[in-house]
């Protein structure tokens, strides 16, 4: 079974990368540009795990995070964030998301960080 | 207009030197001995209600106009909340002296002006002007109060242009950080994207031919380096921000080093590693932290030295801390590198050109180390090697 990711990623280029290779490692992806995109598909659709950007055009992968965990339906998936900017690893390991993937990353390492955290 | 002199309205003392000085300009203008006193009295009465209202008043003293046309100027400038008027005792008796008296007001700020023409007959010209000016701002002081006055605004300028100096050195080196910090974000997405993509080239391998393949392999190397640059420009700033944030945790020594040095024998095979444990002890500190200092320290050590030749570390238990040595058989440095070498963005002049970098390495590194409450040193010589020694404190007093 194909294990379906939602990815929230507005840069063009590393969506287009996590979405191909993630596809091409097994998973099912459903990619969004933007929060309000996600928003048309979430909560009535849920994945087995989260992958979300933290600086997004229209909000922000943290606050995003903290819906998801607060929702009582959702509240068990996990959730990583990922982010190149250092002020957000720190609000990052104060959150409530599962792990954390550092920009640059390394793109062979995301499905174990993914598949590890649905096992957590 | 060409200011002649200028004197602060302080205090008492002031009025006599007002009183002089402008005596001594109507005097050296040629003018007679009744136009003089009248000056001066006009002048000195001014600033006699000015220093009633601050002691913040300044007077200037101007020649104004051009050939032939010529007059002799004060200026008195003050701030007050109170409301000065013309019938003040000092403003009215000058009003009868001088045959011109201007007083305008602005918020708080006060002008007052008083004029009296210059009789042609003095031939006045902006060469003679200019002598007068000459004249007074090289004649010595009147007395010793205005001897101590000159001092005193001497250094207040001094003192003042070295603030504004230190204010902008400030800035600048603000805005600095700011730029470094800034860049360094920015600069990461391009680097995560071209990362990915030669990543997931390099999974593609058995598509390539070999050419191409050792192109990807070339491309992948070069964009790890270019984001351990940027992750160093980000520590830079952190530095300069003062946010280097720490994780410590109790770590065996031994254990630490060797698991650090059986992935960086991987990173520089050209050079065997050599390593001399001392003895097993915990102790406290940041492991990805300090594995950037070895990481760097050894990746320095084998930069400057020659392929096949032999990285040794040594690590020593002394009485209150373990003291690590990374010593190389490289090409040294000269007495003032060894001086200068942990300075941030500091390059060697010898190797400036032959070998690539920022001099942010041991800047950073250096930074980690006291972070840790420890000391970073080194010893070398040119043609022979470096010895670079750091320590860890046993009872950890590092700041987290």
């Amino acid at each position: 079974m194909a294990i379906k990711v939602f990815i929230v990623e507005d840069n063009e280029d590393i969506g287009f990368i996590l979405e191909s290779y993630l596809s091409q490692e097994g998973f099912e992806v459903s990619l969004f540009p933007s929060v309000s995109a996600f928003k048309s598909v979430y909560p009535s659709r849920l994945p087995q795990v989260f992958l979300l950007d933290v600086m997004l055009p229209d909000g922000d992968g943290i606050a995003l995070c903290n819906e998801i965990k607060n929702n009582p339906e959702a509240a068990a998936l996990p959730v990583v964030l990922m982010s190149a900017h250092s002020p957000a690893e720190q609000i990052v390991t104060e959150s409530k998301a599962d792990n954390f993937i550092k920009k640059p990353f390394d793109l062979e390492l995301i499905p174990k960080t993914l598949i590890d955290a649905i096992h957590r | 207009m060409t200011e002649i002199i200028a004197i602060s309205l302080e205090n008492e003392m002031d009025l006599v030197l007002a009183h002089k000085r402008s005596m001594k300009v109507a005097e050296k203008l040629g003018l007679t001995i009744a136009t003089q006193t009248t000056f001066a009295t006009a002048v000195s009465e001014v600033a006699r209600t000015v220093i009633d209202y601050t002691n913040h008043g300044m007077l200037n003293i101007y020649i104004d106009g051009k050939i032939p046309r010529f007059s002799l100027m004060a200026q008195i400038i003050f701030n007050s909340e109170a409301r000065p008027t013309r019938s003040d005792e000092g403003f009215y008796y000058a009003q009868k002296l001088v045959p011109e008296f201007e007083m305008s007001t602005s918020g708080t700020d006060h002008l007052i002006i008083m004029r009296i023409g210059l009789p042609r007959s003095l031939k006045l010209d902006q060469l003679k002007i200019n002598l007068l000016k000459t004249f007074f701002d090289l004649e010595g002081p009147i007395n010793a109060y205005e001897q101590i006055k000159h001092k005193n605004s001497l250094l207040h300028k001094i003192t003042g242009e070295q603030e504004i100096e230190i204010k902008r050195e400030r800035e600048i080196n603000e805005k600095k950080n700011e730029f470094i910090s800034i860049a360094s974000h920015e600069i990461k997405t391009p680097i995560t994207i071209v990362k990915a993509y030669a990543q997931m080239l390099r999974m593609m391998r058995s598509e390539c031919s070999d050419k191409a393949n050792e192109i990807i392999d070339r491309l992948n190397g070069q964009t790890t380096k270019l984001g351990y640059l940027a992750n160093q420009l980000m520590d830079v700033s952190r530095v300069e921000n003062g946010n280097l944030e720490y994780n410590f945790e109790s770590i065996k020594i031994n254990h630490f080093i060797g698991e650090v040095l059986s992935v960086l024998k991987h990173v520089y095979p050209g050079n065997e590693i050599s390593w001399n444990a001392g003895q097993e002890i915990e102790v406290h500190l940041d492991k990805l932290r300090m594995e950037q200092v070895l990481t760097n320290l050894i990746g320095n050590a084998s930069k400057y030295s020659s392929a096949s030749s032999v990285i040794q570390i040594n690590s020593v238990l002394e009485a209150e801390q373990i003291k690590i040595a990374v010593i190389d058989a490289g090409i040294g440095m000269s007495k003032e590198n060894v001086e200068r070498i942990f300075e941030k963005f500091y390059r060697n002049k010898e190797v400036r050109d032959s070998h690539p970098g920022l001099g942010m390495g041991l800047y950073i590194t250096s930074k980690i180390v006291t972070d840790h409450g420890g000391r970073i040193w080194v010893e070398s010589e040119q043609g022979k090697g470096s010895i670079f020694h750091f320590t860890i404190p046993l009872s950890t007093l590092s700041k987290s």
